[in-house]
């Protein structure tokens, strides 16, 4: 005895016109040939009548009928000089930055990097527009109230203030490009089999940033990193507190080797997602590559 | 008090098998008694590994006079620049949210005969006007609309409208 579903299913084919040539569709690997158009109706190659536009004939980019163009009469200054080289850094504010920590987004008891502002999926930013990194700014700069250890790309003294003055610490890091494809997508870098890059040193315009104790570099000398918190505080005056007597000063003081691009993680090494295993290496000429400046 | 707060601090950095930048590093230099150790007192990643490669050369690989000079890049290839029309781009600058400023003519010329206030007035760079900038953003490809982010440039603080209400900045929502 048949079901309900297979007798109605049995009567719609049986209804439906016999199968032909007519009511056939082709296969979805099937190529038309372009249809070359000729005759009479195709005189015009879809141009339409007369004018610029079928004679091609075109005013040059911003004529003005022969008035001098603004783009002739103005002085030139070069406001985009070096703009492919120049680096780029997409910018969060602070206020994001709260309000991702209380949306818990972002979790405060492990380091603040860039991969966990990332993995939020609220902040992208595209290697091959230049990009270099986040760049902290300072709206919301007096609501911050999160004790966090943040690793930056760029900021400002403010900022800097700001963090510090909740209890937190700040430094800002290079990353050079290889680095900045991994650190966006951990997973997609890992799924693809390939070593954990070592991070390159700064090119030279940048290094003087990244060796400043002012903004936290991370080649900076730590005993006057130490003093410019205590200056910073006394500038912005307010109390900076003891990082000495903090229960989470083990977090607040975990940094990162100048190689090294993931916590936990040293260059060299293979994520293997699907063993579920690390693998290293052994060899001398990896491991001198790997585990040097140069 | 300086001495005191970095010998405390000392004990509080991490002795994670993280590694570290070597210590005869030339920004270490003349700091050799001090105490904070996220870079004195853990393993480098190199000492770490000499036990698995006794034989190999362990000595600075940072040579002192090349550390603090890194290789100046000069680059800019031909792909990496856009289609642009340069009468546009030599002159013009856009930000963000669709104005387009300009400098003005004659700031260079002839400032002997000019006074203080006419040299001061030379100086602004200045809005074009709607119509000028409708036509300025028709002349560039879509890049040069996708907002820069340049750091440290005096025009910074304009790519967003402020004291305007029918441009409002409005903040960011999270759900």
């Amino acid at each position: 005895m048949a079901s309900k579903v297979t007798e109605r299913a049995l009567n719609l084919v049986k209804s439906m016109p016999r199968v032909g040539l007519g009511n056939i569709k082709d296969l979805p690997t099937a190529t038309y040939k372009k249809q070359v158009n000729r005759g009479r109706r195709q005189k015009k190659k879809g141009r339409g009548d007369k004018g610029q536009g079928s004679r091609n004939t075109w005013d040059p980019l911003g004529y003005e009928g022969g008035q001098r163009p603004l783009i002739d009469s103005v002085p030139s200054e070069k406001y985009y000089g070096q703009y492919a080289i120049r680096r780029q850094y997409p910018p969060i504010s602070l206020l994001e930055l709260q309000r991702m920590i209380d949306l818990d987004r972002v979790d405060v008891t492990k380091p603040v990097d860039i991969v966990s502002i990332c993995n939020t999926g609220l902040f992208k930013f595209e290697v091959a527009k230049n990009h270099f990194g986040v760049n902290i700014t300072e709206e919301g700069c007096d609501v911050f109230a999160a004790k966090i250890n943040l690793e930056i790309q760029w900021t400002s003294e403010l900022v800097i203030a700001a963090v510090e003055k909740s209890g937190g610490t700040i430094t800002t890091r290079y990353y050079d490009p290889q680095c900045l494809a991994a650190l966006f997508n951990p997973l997609a870098h890992f799924k693809k089999g390939l070593p954990i890059p070592k991070c390159k040193l700064p090119p030279q315009d940048a290094l003087a940033y990244y060796s400043d104790p002012e903004f936290r570099g991370y080649l900076a000398d730590p005993e006057k990193i130490l003093l410019a918190r205590e200056k910073l505080a006394q500038k912005y005056g307010y109390k900076l507190p003891d990082l000495g007597a903090d229960p989470v000063k083990d977090l607040l003081l975990m940094r990162k080797d100048p190689l090294q691009i993931f916590y936990g993680l040293e260059p060299g090494w293979i994520v293997n997602l699907k063993d579920r295993c690390i693998l290293k290496p052994k060899d001398e000429d990896y491991l001198r590559y790997y585990y040097n400046v140069h | 008090m300086a001495a005191s707060l970095v010998k405390s601090l000392s004990k509080l950095c991490i002795n994670a098998p993280k590694a570290n930048l070597l210590p005869n590093s030339p920004w270490l230099k003349g700091t050799s008694s001090f105490q904070f150790s996220t870079l004195r007192n853990q393993t480098t990643l190199l000492k770490k590994n000499q036990s698995l490669l006794p034989a190999m050369k362990t000595g600075s690989a940072l040579d002192h006079r090349s550390l603090l000079h890194t290789t100046s890049v000069c680059a800019s290839t031909y792909e990496r620049k856009l289609w642009r029309e340069p009468r546009v781009i030599d002159r013009f600058y856009r930000l963000h949210w669709g104005a387009w400023i300009r400098t003005r003519g004659g700031r260079k010329k002839k400032l002997y005969k000019k006074t203080a206030k006419h040299r001061a007035y030379l100086q602004q760079h200045i809005f074009c006007t709607a119509g000028q900038s409708i036509k300025l953003s028709r002349l560039v490809t879509e890049h040069w609309k996708e907002p820069k982010y340049f750091v440290d440039t005096p025009y910074d603080p304009y790519h967003k409208r402020t004291n305007c209400s029918f441009f409002p900045n409005y903040p960011k929502f999270y759900p």
